[in-house]
């Protein structure tokens, strides 16, 4: 009982705090807060939706079962900050100037194409359904395993959902950052004090549980783990592409267009990584240090759960609650992104009269179709999520040429984004869905060469066509926005 | 180029730098290897879990160095004109 209201009492929290967040009435504020968010909504919203809650349930079930790979996501969110901290700049700044709302918007403008913001729209919805579907299965399993099966995976999931689209459909990005705000302190506040519980009431402290794997396990304790044999590059690959495709989520970047400033987006990168390898080495400790348990061997995805049951009826409930606030804050993240892409970057731009006011309701709209397609989609195909959700990395990473270079390389145009793009994305997902033999072999996986035919069109494209003349004042704006804040700091020092 | 951007890029390169050697040392497969290992092992942790978080921690040290000079140079404060209302 303890646990199912504890839930219940989450969900209720999410709704109280949203209680004024809810009568956005223009499409600007329902996508991006008209860049009103501070530092602590960029922080939280950035880990709580790139925490997801299948993090405690299939993502520590690969390190229950492997041991130390797991801990590949601390170096990949390095790489991942990195890039959030090199796009920061010209994204608010063009973002600002021209109150552009998604990553596909911002794309269109630096290419000048809408076929660019059109296509890269629809491949950012299109690669979230399998992160929204499995979200969505976690809360419905959550629900289900904290009432030893009283409610359903379905009924759990409806539950979860009308919270959700409630708040996501109503209040739009303002919601997903204030519920973010308190799914992320959860998150990293008594989340992380329920998992040090667990490790040392269950299994008797850090050195002991390390001590324990050392004797009973040691392979666990270094790459790739027991029972696998995979070339190092592998690691080299998962961490490569995972880092760079991590920022090109639409529902990661687009939180960038509901900043206030540079400098909160910056101060983000500060805060997220020391919150992210703390929290995240902690989760993968703990889950290294089940790998000896006979029943975590046999059921890892469930391990986590079965620790903390083990430990008593509060530190299930308060796990419950954490993996349903991962979920909450990444279904949240993907409904608004999704939505806007759909309403602004497909039906604005395949027809231009639609104003303002009815993209809002296309958009609120497109939030409930897709939460309860997803529903269903959740409900009948559970067994084939994780292999999906992870497939779409080898996706998201033949973005990033397309971004990267497109906000630092002048030469970068349309011809090279959209012929590099299609070609990545047919290299990337032909190999995953082939399989050939060096790809095994070599260990690198089919995202590295998407990501590497796409970025080789783009820098020979670049090179074969001169400089577009819209790409000199996009620039400008940049020097323009600088150099006043150079003229401001030299009129301070004075 | 004014020699205030010259300078900003220059520092800019030096920080990506310094923060992708953390990257290359977690990821490049000689390194990577030599660190692969369990001993010596700091709170039972074996060493190369050691290793990727002290080299995570590292880049994060160098996140603030870089978050702290541009802070000083006025570069995270810009003043951004709205070009159209949509």
């Amino acid at each position: 009982m303890i646990p199912v209201l504890s839930l219940l009492a989450f969900l209720g929290l999410i709704l109280f705090i949203n209680r004024r967040q809810l009568g956005v009435s223009t499409m600007a504020d329902y996508a991006t807060a008209n860049h009103s968010i501070g530092v602590l909504g960029i922080t939280f919203g950035f880990l709580a939706t790139w925490y997801v809650g299948a993090g405690y349930t299939v993502f520590s079930g690969f390190a229950v079962s492997f041991g130390m790979i797991g801990m590949y996501v601390i170096p990949y969110g390095i790489v991942t900050l990195l890039v959030m901290y090199l796009v920061a700049e010209k994204t608010f700044i063009w973002g600002k100037k021209y109150q552009l709302r998604t990553q596909s918007e911002l794309l269109g403008l630096r290419y000048r194409s809408d076929f660019i913001r059109v296509l890269t729209g629809f491949a950012g919805v299109a690669l979230s359904v399998p992160w929204l579907l499995m979200e969505w299965y976690t809360i419905g399993y959550v629900f289900n395993y904290a009432t030893e099966g009283y409610i359903s995976p379905l009924l759990g999931m409806i539950i979860g959902i009308f919270v959700v689209v409630f708040y996501v459909a109503m209040g739009g990005m303002r919601s997903v950052v204030t519920a973010n705000i308190v799914q992320g302190l959860y998150m990293m506040v008594v989340g992380s004090a329920v998992l040090i519980y667990v490790l040392f009431s269950e299994l008797g402290g850090l050195s002991a549980a390390m001590d324990r794997l050392f004797y009973e396990a040691p392979k666990a304790m270094t790459f790739p783990g027991p029972g696998w044999d995979v070339s190092p590059n592998y690691w080299t690959a998962i961490i490569i592409t995972s880092g760079l495709g991590g920022f090109m989520w639409p529902w990661v970047y687009n939180k960038l267009f509901a900043a206030d400033s540079i400098r909160t987006i910056k101060q983000s990168v500060l805060f997220a990584p020391v919150l992210g390898i703390l929290s995240f080495a902690l989760l993968f400790i703990v889950s290294m240090a089940l790998h000896p348990l006979p029943f975590a061997q046999e059921n890892p995805e469930e391990a986590l759960f079965w620790a903390h049951a083990e430990a008593g009826v509060w530190p299930l409930a308060l796990f419950a609650v954490l993996v349903m606030a991962a979920s909450l804050g990444t279904v949240s993240g993907i409904l608004n992104a999704m939505s806007t892409a759909i309403s602004g970057d497909i039906a604005q731009v395949i027809n231009r009269k639609i104003n303002e006011k009815t993209a809002l309701l296309i958009a609120r709209w497109s939030v409930v179709v897709m939460s309860v397609g997803a529903l269903v989609g959740a409900y009948l195909k559970e067994g084939q999520l994780v292999f999906l959700a992870l497939m779409t990395y080898q996706g998201m990473i033949v973005l990033s040429p397309v971004v990267l270079l497109g906000l630092y390389w002048r030469r970068a145009n349309k011809f090279g984004a959209v012929a590099g793009f299609l070609l990545g994305m047919a290299v990337s997902f032909g190999l995953t869905l082939s399989e050939p033999a060096f790809i095994q072999a070599y260990g690198w996986t089919p995202g590295v060469y998407g990501f590497l035919t796409t970025l080789v069109i783009m820098l020979v494209a670049g090179y074969l066509r001169p400089v577009e003349s819209h790409v000199e004042r996009l620039w400008d704006d940049i020097a323009d926005a600088r150099g006043q804040a150079g003229e401001t700091a030299v009129v301070r020092a004075s | 180029m004014s020699a205030t951007h010259k300078h900003t890029r220059r520092r800019s390169a030096l920080f990506i730098t310094l923060i992708l050697a953390t990257t290359f040392l977690t990821t490049f497969p000689p390194v990577f290897l030599w660190a692969n290992t369990i001993d010596p092992r700091w709170l039972g942790l074996p060493f190369a879990m050691v290793w990727h978080i002290g080299l995570a921690l590292l880049a994060s040290v160098f996140f603030a160095a870089w978050y702290l000079l541009e802070s000083r140079s006025g570069l995270l404060d810009l003043q951004v004109e709205v070009e159209a209302e949509r």
